[in-house]
């Protein structure tokens, strides 16, 4: 058993490995080494199985595998508390999932109203519910009504459906939401775009007994209400799409890896390329219609520069015509240089990223040290540790210097 | 004059290495020695500032973690500056990603700024986790959050998190505050700006910086913070001086050295030329 280590004694291991990856990382700053390829092997390493087991655990699992293979159920009511309702009771002995199931007498009470239910459903297709019977009652019925308040009419709305009790034992009934008769407006304005219905704001399920039912002296017992967005099996076909990419690897199988990727590419052409240019590029050519007269001076200074800058650049772009005549020359060469002066702003803006991601690291080096010391001490240990990192890197470029020539004579 | 000339000169032929060290002594000496200088911040920074503070009351910002490790020295200080600022105005948030480790990365400062403001997980931020699929997945994010994400990055349900009861579809959210060192923006652009009206702003790395300014020209960017010096110019309107404020000095004194390099090594080649051109006649 490992020993136990203390939080502080945790933060100062990490600052150490930390430092002695960034330093050993910086010591190809002198010469490719085996000191910077260990670690870049480290990095590598580490930041691809990051990403491996975050896309299995949180992309392939639970956004696909789990979604195709499980009904992708959340439960509403599990009926194993007691109901605190007049002629409902708990019943631990006949139940099917859980602790207990309610066992209700409807000819007590005909309607009972369960609030405190879990508000937003999420966009399920279905509802499933365990209902046991002692008899069967087939002109009997129990209506479900899902009772909800839409924010966004401030109105009450309702969704119901009628279960038959033409059975005795128990039975899991499946109820789909679009066989539901809709009262009033449960869908909030947004939600209501192509087939993404959300069910939110739900605030009570209630359950009614006919006149029949009620009449007949039947006992209804009710367990695990869910709501459920159900197997979605042809996820599967995603896969064969998917594996095809592999079959790159092998010459004989190659040309399948060009059906999936013109697939998608068509698929991406079709349905958003179009979108980007239309979203996109519209506004940008309409800022560059810029006014020069009617505002004023430095605006139309400011825009005057634009628009030549914009000109002699197309100008430079637009190879219909040869370059000869000095109207076409002239701003085709000023385009030339005013886009060298965008490409040196793009190149600066470079070189203060890495100067930032440098300063990163220094910032982590230098300030971030957890060991209880004044900063010449911290610094002292930096530049100690920055030594031997760099002669390591020394000695294994010597290294494998000697063993070159070694070989060779 | 002549041997000045040779000693300039020298500067067309140094080593890499020594000016790997020019730099890096020019980048340490100020976290060993305080020098300060002022940060003034740039229209680009007030923007975003201010679209931060136009977040309607009842809406959520949206922070698109789409950075990891690699960009975390520009993208980290910016996106602490901004949560500094929603936690002080009380705004809620809900973090996402388009890159694998951006959310973990930005859920860590969140709680870090949390003990401090004292925001509660799920009651004033949510982390829903790394998002897949590109530009469609964001399409079906802004229609409707619940049916693309059913549970956040801990596989809690989202019914289960009061924040996420009230944040449904991108109607619910205020403000998308993206930060990225890649070129993702195109994706918000044709979805949340372009399908929603919600709008957006950018805290990029200095790298892609000038390829967003045309952006913020035609107003689908309602700010941008640009690199470390994005992140400085938003702590200096929040007045706070933190990693972003810390780490200017250290980028001022990197640029001084490699302009200093920069004009030795040309006068030392002019030199060169003009002693060549002297020899001849």
């Amino acid at each position: 058993m490992l020993p136990p280590i203390s939080e502080e004694s945790l933060k100062i291991l990490a600052y150490w490995i930390g430092a002695v990856c960034t330093l050993g990382i910086y010591t190809i700053l002198y010469r490719e080494n085996r000191v910077y390829r260990t670690l870049e092997h480290f990095y590598i390493g580490l930041a691809l199985g990051f990403g491996l087991v975050e896309t299995v655990n949180k992309v392939l699992d639970p956004q696909w595998f789990r979604p195709m293979v499980t009904e992708t159920s959340v439960t509403v009511v599990s009926f194993d508390k007691s109901p605190q309702l007049t002629g409902v009771a708990l019943d631990k002995i006949l139940k099917q999932v859980g602790d207990g199931a309610w066992k209700w007498t409807p000819l007590e009470t005909h309607q009972i109203q369960i609030t405190g239910i879990p508000p937003e459903w999420g966009a399920p297709n279905y509802l499933k519910i365990w209902l046991h019977l002692d008899k069967p009652v087939f002109k009997g019925q129990i209506k479900l009504t899902i009772r909800i308040h839409n924010p966004d009419t401030k109105k009450e709305a309702s969704l119901s459906t009628n279960i038959p009790t033409d059975f005795s034992g128990w039975r899991e009934i499946r109820l789909e939401l679009r066989d539901f008769s809709v009262q009033g407006e449960p869908y909030r304005d947004f939600e209501k775009v192509g087939k993404y219905r959300v069910l939110g704001d739900v605030v009570a399920i209630e359950f009614q007994a006919n006149d029949s039912l009620v009449n007949s002296g039947a006992t209804v017992h009710l367990d695990e209400l869910r709501h459920c967005i159900g197997y979605r099996w042809w996820w599967a076909f995603a896969s064969v799409v998917g594996l095809m990419y592999y079959t790159v690897l092998s010459p004989r199988f190659g040309w399948m890896s060009r059906l999936s990727l013109s697939f998608l590419m068509s698929l991406s052409a079709a349905g958003y390329t179009f979108k980007a240019f239309a979203i996109e590029v519209p506004p940008h050519i309409q800022d560059s219609f810029r006014p020069i007269f009617g505002t004023d001076f430095v605006t139309a200074i400011n825009n005057a520069i634009f628009v030549g800058v914009l000109l002699c650049v197309m100008v430079y772009f637009f190879f219909s015509v040869e370059h000869r005549h000095i109207l076409i020359r002239g701003p085709a060469s000023l385009g030339r240089w005013l886009l060298m002066l965008t490409f040196g702003i793009v190149f600066g803006n470079t070189v203060m990223g890495r100067f930032s991601l440098f300063i990163s690291r220094l910032d982590f080096l230098l300030l971030q040290n957890p060991v209880e010391a004044d900063r010449w001490t911290k610094l002292g240990m930096v530049i100690g540790l920055a030594i031997v990192l760099f002669g390591a890197a020394f000695l294994s470029v010597e290294y494998e210097r000697r063993r070159t020539q070694r070989v060779a004579t | 004059m002549e041997q000045i000339a040779q000693w300039l000169a020298k500067f067309q032929s140094i080593d890499r290495r020594i000016i790997y060290l020019c730099v890096s002594i020019a980048i340490a000496l100020p976290f060993i020695v305080t020098i300060r200088l002022p940060v003034i911040p740039t229209l680009p920074t007030q923007k975003f500032y201010e679209a931060v503070e136009k977040v309607p009351k009842g809406k959520v910002v949206l922070i698109a973690a789409d950075f990891d490790t690699g960009t975390e020295g520009e993208n980290g200080p910016q996106v602490q500056a901004v949560l500094e600022h929603l936690m002080r105005r009380r705004i809620p948030f809900v973090i996402i990603g388009l890159a694998i480790q951006g959310p973990q990365l930005v859920q860590n400062y969140a709680d870090r700024l949390a003990k401090k403001y004292g925001y509660r997980y799920g009651q004033d931020y949510v982390n829903l986790g790394y998002i897949t699929g590109g530009q469609p997945a964001l399409e079906r994010f802004c229609r409707s959050i619940w049916q693309m994400i059913p549970k956040d990055a801990k596989g809690t349900p989202l019914s289960e998190i009061p924040l996420m009861r009230k944040v449904r579809s991108a109607n619910d959210i205020g403000l998308v505050a993206e930060f990225t060192g890649a070129g993702l923006l195109g994706y918000y652009i044709q979805t949340f700006w372009g399908q929603f009206k919600v709008p957006l702003a950018q805290g990029c790395t200095g790298i892609i910086g000038p390829e967003q300014f045309p952006y913020l020209a035609t107003g689908q960017l309602s700010g941008l913070m640009v690199g470390l010096k994005g992140a400085a110019e938003y702590e200096a309107l929040l007045n706070l001086r933190r990693e972003g404020y810390r780490r200017m000095m250290p980028q001022s004194m990197g640029h001084i050295t490699a302009l200093l390099l920069i004009f030795l090594g040309n006068l030392g080649m002019w030199l060169t030329y003009r002693r060549r051109q002297i020899r001849r006649l």
